[in-house]
C-alpha cells in the first residue's frame, strides 16, 4: 500500500497529527528532483550573450533556493510537530519497479538526522551557487553540473529504499569528478582520475556489500528500514558489515586519502572546495550513520574500539598533516577532516548523545568548512597567493572579512553560542561513558585544531600593516551573500540548538531502538 | 529582586551591540562604558540587597539551554542519566554579590581611563567592545551557578583576552602574546568541557533519580549546588568508585587553575605585552585572570574531598609566588615588575586557598584585582609617557607625573602589606586547618610560610625599587626623549586613577581581623561555617618583619647616594636571581617546550607527507590510470563500433521492456 505525505511512524499521536491532508504530498519528490528538472530546463537554454548566461545563472539560483525553502518549511513544519508531542517524518513511498524477484521502490523519507542535514547540503547549494557568479566560463555546464550534484546529494540524504540510495551516490561521484575534472586548476586530469577511482571503488564496495545484503535478507525488497531489520546468516552478516564501513570510509575519505580532498581543495575553484569540504564528507557519515549503524549494531558494539581508535589516529593524523603545510586551503581543507574524529567516536558509541552530537557534528563542520573555503578563496582572489607566509596585516584592511573568518574558526574551537559547541558537548557526553582515553584525545584533539587554526588567523590577519595589501578591499556585497547565510547558520544552531535537538532526537531515538 | 543579575551580566552585552551602530570611535567607547556603569548599578543594588538579606540559602535563576531524553544506556559502563538539559543561570549569593561589584567597578574604572587617554587609538572602538564583551563574560563566570555556564563564559573571556591583546596587531609581540594567551586559555577550556563531561557521566544518572530542587523540572548535573551536596556522599562511598570520577575531576581542576590563573610557567604571555596600552594589561591582567581562582572557590568541596590535590596546589602556588617575586626583582623593566609582582600574588592567592584559607584568599583577591589595576594602570602610563621601558632611564616621576607616580606608590605600598594579603596568608598557614576540619601536613604548612615570607620580602623589595627609582633622581637626556610629553594624563584620568587609589586604600577596612560581623570572612565563607579570623600574633609579627626587612633592604640597596652599593649587589644578586627566574623561568621554559615540540609535530607532520606523497598518491595515481584506461580501451571499442551504437541500443532497450512486460505478464 503506497504512503504518501507526512505520516506517522512511531505512534498514534503521530498520525493524528500527520494524516490531516489527503492530497498527496510531494515535498521530498520536489526538494531530490525539482534542482534536475529546472537542470534539464536549463540545459535547452541557449548561453551566447552574457544575457542569455545570467539567465542561466538565475535559473541554477532559483534551482537550489526552491529546495533550500523547501525545506527551510519542512524543518520548521517537523520542529512545531514535535513541540506538539507528534513524532513525525516525512515519507512518499511508492513501487518503482516491481517486475523482478526484489521489488524496488522510490521511498523517500526525512527524519530527524535526514532534516539538518538537508538544510545544510541546500543552504550551502545557494552560497556556492552565489559564489559561482563571477565565473564568466561554461556558465551552462556549470549550472547544470550543479543542479544535478545536489539532486545526488538530497536523492543520497532522503533515499529510504537501498537500490535508489546506491543511485543518487553514483550520481553525485560522477558529477563531482566530472566537475573537478572541468574546473580544477593545475593538474586537473589527474585529480579527477583519482577523484573518479576513489569514488568507484568506495561505490563498488558499496554496490556489494548492499546486493549481498539484499538478497541474503530474502524479503524480495530492497527497502532500507525492512532490509535493516533482518537477520542475516553470520558470515554474510560479517562480509556485508565489513564491506559497507570500508565503502564508506574511503567515501569519506579517512587520512592517507584525504589527501585526495586536499589535492583537490588546493586546486579547486572556492565552490568547488566548499561543496567538497561541506558537504560531500558529510554525505559518508551520514551513511555511516544510517547504513553501517542501522543495519549492523551488533558489528558496531563489537568492534567500537576499533572504530573509535581509527577515528582518533585519523585525527592525529591530520592535525600533524596540518603542521607541515603552508598554503592556506591545504591547512583548511586538512582542519575540516577533524570532524571525522568525534563522529568516528559517536559511532562507536552509539548513545543517543553521542549521535545527536554526531548529526550535530556534521552540521557545524559542514558550516564551517564551506565558510572557511569560500573565504580563502576570497584571500587568494584578493592577494594572488596562497602561500601564508604572504600573508599579513589583512585585519585592518578587511575587518568584516576578519570578523567572519574568527567565527567560523571559533566555532570549529568550540566557543559557547556558535555552532561546533553544542555539538562536541552532546558528542562527548555521549561517548566518555564507554571509550574515557579516546574521548579525551578527541577533546585535545579538537583544542589542537582550534589552537592552530588561530595561529593561522595570526598570521594572516594580525601583525603588521603591509604596504602592498593598502589598497585591498574588504568583502564585496556578492560575496556577503553567500557568505552571511553561512554564518546565519553556524549563529543559529550555535545559539537555538533546542530547537533542532529535539528534532534530531526523533531520528536518532528511532536509530538507537532499532540498534538496542 | 534576585533575577535582576541577569541584567547585571547582560548589559555589557548589550553595550557590545549598541557600539556598533555609535558614529564615532568616542561614543562607542562611552556607550560601552555606560551600559559597564549600569551593571556597576545593578552589582551595588544586589550587594546591598544580600547584605540586608544574610541568608545562607542562594537564589538561582535559570533558563533551560537545551534538552534531550537520552533514554539509553551503555552496555558494561556508567549509567547516564534520563535527561540531558544544560542550563545557563546565575546565583545570587556572597561571593558573586561582592565579586560582581568589585569586577564591574574595576572594568568601569579602567574603561573609563581608556576613554580619556587612548581615545586616539586607531582601533579604539574595537578595545570598547571587546572590554564590555570581556566584562560580561567575568560577570558571568562570577554569578555561574552552574558548570555549563561557566564553560560558556570562561569561552567568552578567553576570546576577549585573544581580542584585547590581538587587535594591537601592529606590535608583533602583542600579536604573538594574543597567541600563547590563546593557547593556554585554550587548554584550561578544553579541559573544562573535560569537566563538563565528568560530571555529567560521574553524577548525572545519580542526581536524576534524587529529589528534585525547588522549582526544578530536574535535577541539573552540573549545578554548584547540587554537585556540593555529591561529593562526600560520592567520596566516601566505595560501592561505586566515586574516587576515580573525584581523582579526574580534581586534575582537571588543577589544571584549569594553573593555565587561567598564569601558574609557573605558564603565565609567560602576560610578561610579553609591554606594547599594549595601560588599559588592555589591566583588563587581561585583572579580569582576564581571576577565572581559575573563582573555579577553585567554587569547586572547593571536591577538593576538599579529594586526597593529594590541596597540597600540590599549595606547592603550585607556592613556587609561582616565589620564582615570579625573583622575576620582579632581576627585572629592569617596569611593566615586567608589575606584571611579575601581580603573578606573584596570584601565586600566593592560590597557595592561600589551597591551605584552607577560603574566605583569606578571597578577601586577597578582591585586594588583588584593585592593586594590580592601579600598577598597571600607573607602571604603563608611566612608560608611555616616558617612551622607554628601562627604569634607568625614568626619573622625575614626582615632578613631572605626580599623580601617577602616588599611583604607583600606593601599589607599592599595598604590596608590601597594606592590603592585609601577606598577613592573611601567614595567618591562614599558621592556622593549618581546612573548613572540613582536616589540617595540611605541617611539611606543606611549613613551606608555604616560607615561600610566602620569601615571596613577600622580594615583591616589596622590587616595588620599592620601582617607586624610587622612578620618582627621584634626575632626568638623563637621551635620543628621542621629549620632556614636554612627561606630564599626567588629563583631569578625568586623573581622577580615575584617584578613585582607583580610593579603591585600594578603602580594601583593608574591609578585612581588619577581630571585628565581628563587619569583615569579609563573615560575608564570605565556605559551607555553614563562617571564617571568624582572630587576630593572629605570629603572622602580625612575621608580616611586619617581613615589611621591615623589604623596606630596609630596598632602602639600603636602592636609596639615595647608594648606587654604587646597589650596582655592587645587583651583579650578584642578579646572576642568581636571574638563573631562577630566566635561566629557566618562565619566560624561558614555555616558547622553549612550544618550540620543540611544535618542531617535533612539524617532523612528524612532514613524515607523513612523504608517506602520502611517496606511498599513497601514487597508489591512487596507478588506480586512476587504470581506471582513465580502461574507459579509453571502452572508448576505442566503441568509436570503432560506432555506426552500430544507435541499433545496439534500440536493441538492449527492447530487450530490457520485453523482459519487464514478461516477467510481469507472469
Amino acid at each position: 500500500m503506497p504512503t504518501n505525505g507526512v505520516s506517522g511512524v512511531q505512534d498514534q499521536a503521530a498520525a493524528a497529527v500527520a494524516t490531516g491532508v489527503d492530497f498527496p504530498v510531494i515535498l521530498l519528490t520536489c526538494v531530490v528532483f525539482g534542482t534536475a528538472v529546472i537542470a534539464l530546463i536549463a540545459l535547452f537554454l541557449p548561453d551566447r550573450t552574457e544575457e542569455q548566461r545570467g539567465r542561466i545563472r538565475l535559473m541554477g539560483l532559483w534551482g537550489s533556493g526552491l529546495a533550500l525553502l523547501l525545506t527551510l518549511a519542512a524543518v520548521n513544519i517537523q520542529i512545531n510537530e514535535i513541540q506538539g508531542g507528534a513524532r513525525a517524518a516525512y515519507e512518499e513511498q511508492r513501487a518503482l519497479i516491481s517486475a523482478f524477484s526484489i521489488v524496488m521502490q522510490y521511498h523517500l523519507t526525512a527524519d530527524g538526522i535526514t532534516l539538518p542535514l538537508l538544510l545544510l547540503s541546500t543552504g550551502t547549494f545557494v552560497s556556492v551557487a552565489f559564489a559561482s557568479w563571477k565565473y564568466s566560463e561554461r556558465v551552462k555546464s556549470r549550472c547544470v553540473l550543479l543542479l544535478l550534484l545536489e539532486t545526488g546529494v538530497t536523492g543520497v540524504l532522503c533515499a529510504s529504499d537501498y537500490m535508489l540510495f546506491l543511485l543518487f551516490w553514483g550520481l553525485q561521484t560522477v558529477v563531482l569528478a566530472v566537475f573537478v575534472g572541468m574546473w580544477a586548476g593545475g593538474y586537473r586530469r589527474r585529480l579527477m582520475t583519482r577523484s573518479l577511482a576513489r569514488g568507484v571503488t568506495a561505490f563498488s564496495l558499496m554496490t556489494a556489500g548492499i546486493v549481498l545484503m539484499v538478497v541474503q535478507a530474502g524479503q524480495h525488497t530492497s527497502d532500507l528500514v525492512t532490509v535493516n531489520a533482518q537477520h542475516l546468516p553470520t558470515a554474510a552478516h560479517a562480509a556485508c558489515f565489513w564491506l559497507l564501513l570500508g565503502a564508506f570510509l574511503v567515501a569519506l575519505p579517512i587520512p592517507p586519502l584525504w589527501r585526495d580532498n586536499v589535492d583537490v581543495a588546493a586546486e579547486s575553484p572556492a565552490p568547488i572546495m566548499a561543496l567538497g569540504m561541506g558537504i560531500i564528507t558529510m554525505l559518508s557519515g551520514y551513511g555511516l550513520l544510517r547504513v553501517v549503524l542501522g543495519a549492523f549494531p551488533d558489528m558496531v558494539h563489537t568492534y567500537s574500539p576499533i572504530i573509535g581508535g581509527l577515528g582518533v589516529l585519523c585525527m592525529g593524523w591530520v592535525l600533524l598533516a596540518m603542521r607541515a603545510e603552508h598554503d592556506i586551503r591545504r591547512v583548511v581543507a586538512y582542519s575540516s577532516a577533524v570532524a571525522i574524529g568525534p563522529v568516528l567516536l559517536a559511532l562507536a558509541v552509539p548513545t543517543s548523545n553521542a549521535l545527536v552530537g554526531a548529526v550535530l557534528i556534521m552540521v557545524s563542520f559542514g558550516l564551517t568548512a564551506a565558510l572557511l573555503s569560500l573565504l580563502s578563496g576570497i584571500l587568494e582572489d584578493r592577494i594572488k597567493a596562497k602561500q601564508i607566509a604572504k600573508f599579513g596585516g589583512l585585519g585592518y584592511q578587511m575587518p568584516r572579512l576578519t570578523a567572519f573568518w574568527l567565527v567560523a574558526i571559533l566555532s570549529v574551537a568550540g566557543l559557547p553560542l556558535l555552532a561546533g559547541f553544542s555539538a562536541e558537548v552532546m558528542t562527548l557526553t555521549g561517548t566518555y561513558a564507554q571509550h574515557r582515553v579516546m574521548t579525551a584525545l578527541v577533546v585535545a584533539g579538537i583544542a589542537l585544531n582550534g589552537i592552530y587554526l588561530l595561529t593561522l588567523t595570526r598570521r594572516i590577519f594580525f601583525g603588521e600593516m603591509r604596504e602592498e595589501y593598502a589598497r585591498v578591499k574588504d568583502i564585496t556585497t556578492l560575496e556577503l551573500t553567500y557568505a552571511l547565510p553561512l554564518l546565519i547558520g553556524i549563529l543559529l544552531f550555535g545559539i537555538l540548538p533546542g530547537r533542532v535537538i529535539p528534532l534530531i532526537v526523533t531520528g536518532v531515538s528511532q536509530l538507537v531502538g532499532s540498534t538496542t | 529582586m534576585p533575577s535582576i543579575v541577569w541584567l547585571a551580566v547582560l548589559f555589557p552585552l548589550f553595550g557590545v551591540g549598541s557600539s556598533f551602530m555609535a558614529e564615532r570611535p568616542r561614543r562607542a567607547g562611552q556607550v560601552c562604558l555606560a551600559s559597564s556603569v549600569i551593571a556597576l548599578g545593578i552589582s551595588l543594588v544586589l550587594l546591598w540587597y544580600r547584605v540586608v538579606h544574610p541568608t545562607p540559602t542562594v537564589v538561582e535563576t535559570l533558563i533551560t539551554f537545551w534538552t534531550t531524553r537520552p533514554a539509553d544506556a551503555v552496555a558494561g559502563a556508567a549509567a547516564l542519566p534520563l535527561d540531558f538539559h544544560p542550563q545557563i543561570g546565575f546565583r545570587v549569593d556572597a561571593l558573586s554579590t561582592i565579586f560582581l561589584a568589585v569586577m564591574s567597578f574595576v572594568s568601569v574604572v579602567i574603561q573609563w581611563f581608556a576613554l580619556v587617554t587612548d581615545k586616539a587609538d586607531a582601533v579604539y572602538r574595537r578595545f570598547a567592545w571587546v572590554a564590555a564583551l570581556l566584562t560580561c563574560a567575568v560577570l558571568g563566570l562570577v554569578a555561574s551557578a552552574n558548570l555549563f555556564t561557566f564553560v560558556v563564559m570562561s569561552g567568552f573571556a578567553t576570546l576577549s583576552v585573544y581580542l584585547l591583546l590581538g587587535l594591537w596587531g601592529w606590535e608583533m609581540s602583542a600579536a604573538k602574546s594574543a597567541m600563547r594567551s590563546w593557547r593556554a586559555l585554550v587548554a584550561a577550556d578544553a579541559f573544562l568541557i573535560g569537566l563538563l563531561v565528568l560530571s555529567f557521566v560521574a553524577f548525572g544518572a545519580r542526581l536524576s533519580t534524587q529529589p528534585l530542587a525547588s522549582g526544578q523540572d530536574v535535577n541539573d548535573p552540573f549545578s554548584f549546588s547540587l554537585l556540593d551536596t555529591q561529593w562526600n556522599s560520592v567520596g566516601t562511598n566505595s560501592a561505586n568508585s566515586g574516587g576515580v570520577p573525584l581523582a579526574l575531576l580534581a586534575i582537571c581542576v588543577i589544571a584549569i587553575v594553573w593555565m587561567k590563573s598564569a601558574q609557573f610557567p605558564l603565565g609567560s604571555w602576560t610578561v610579553r605585552v609591554e606594547q599594549v596600552p595601560a588599559s588592555v594589561l589591566a583588563l587581561v591582567l585583572t579580569l582576564g585572570l581571576s577565572g581559575g581562582i573563582l573555579l577553585f572557590a567554587r569547586m572547593y568541596g571536591l577538593l576538599l574531598v579529594v586526597p593529594h590535590v590541596l597540597p600540590v596546589l599549595v606547592c603550585v602556588g607556592a613556587f609561582t609566588a616565589v620564582v615570579s617575586a625573583a622575576a620582579a626583582f632581576a627585572s629592569k623593566q617596569l611593566i615586567s615588575v608589575v606584571v611579575y609582582a601581580s603573578l606573584s600574588q596570584l601565586g600566593l592567592i592560590v597557595a592561600t586557598l589551597a591551605l584552607g584559607g577560603y574566605s583569606a584568599a578571597l578577601f586577597m583577591l578582591v585586594g588583588f584585582l584593585l592593586v594590580t589595576a592601579v600598577g598597571t594602570v600607573a607602571a604603563v602610563h608611566l612608560a608611555r609617557s616616558y617612551g622607554t621601558g628601562q627604569l634607568d632611564e625614568m626619573r622625575e616621576g614626582w615632578m613631572r607625573m605626580r599623580v601617577t607616580t602616588i599611583g604607583l606608590w600606593v601599589w607599592a605600598v599595598a604590596l608590601c602589606g597594606v592590603t592585609l594579603a601577606p598577613y592573611n596568608a601567614f595567618a591562614t598557614a599558621f592556622r593549618n586547618q581546612l573548613p572540613n576540619g582536616g589540617h595540611m601536613a605541617s611539611l606543606i604548612a611549613v613551606i608555604a610560610v616560607v615561600a610566602a615570607a620569601i615571596a613577600c620580602a622580594l615583591t616589596v623589595v622590587a616595588a620599592l625599587k620601582v617607586t624610587l627609582t622612578v620618582s627621584r633622581g634626575e632626568l638623563q637626556r637621551r635620543r628621542g626623549l621629549q620632556p614636554e610629553r612627561i606630564h599626567d594624563a588629563g583631569f578625568m584620568g586623573r581622577v580615575m586613577l584617584v578613585i582607583l587609589i580610593g579603591g585600594v586604600l578603602f580594601v583593608p577596612l574591609l578585612g581588619i581581623p577581630g571585628i565581628p560581623h563587619w569583615t569579609f570572612s563573615h560575608f564570605v565563607f565556605f559551607g555553614s561555617i563562617r571564617q571568624q579570623l582572630p587576630l593572629n600574633g605570629p603572622a602580625l609579627l612575621l608580616s611586619s618583619v617581613v615589611l621591615v626587612l623589604g623596606i630596609g633592604g630596598a632602602w639600603w640597596l636602592f636609596g639615595g647616594g647608594r648606587h654604587a652599593r646597589m650596582e655592587k649587589v645587583l651583579s650578584h644578586e642578579n646572576r642568581i636571581v636571574s638563573v631562577v627566574a630566566r635561566g629557566v623561568g618562565s619566560e624561558q621554559i614555555a616558547p622553549v617546550f612550544a618550540r620543540y615540540v611544535g618542531t617535533a609535530a612539524v617532523m612528524v607532520g612532514r613524515l607523513l607527507h612523504s608517506v602520502e606523497e611517496g606511498v599513497i598518491q601514487p597508489a591512487c595515481d596507478a588506480l586512476g590510470t587504470g581506471v582513465h584506461d580502461s574507459g579509453s580501451l571502452l572508448d576505442a571499442m566503441q568509436s570503432r563500433y560506432r555506426r552500430f551504437e544507435k541499433l545496439i541500443l534500440v536493441v538492449t532497450l527492447s530487450v530490457v521492456v520485453v523482459v519487464i512486460f514478461v516477467v510481469k505478464g507472469r
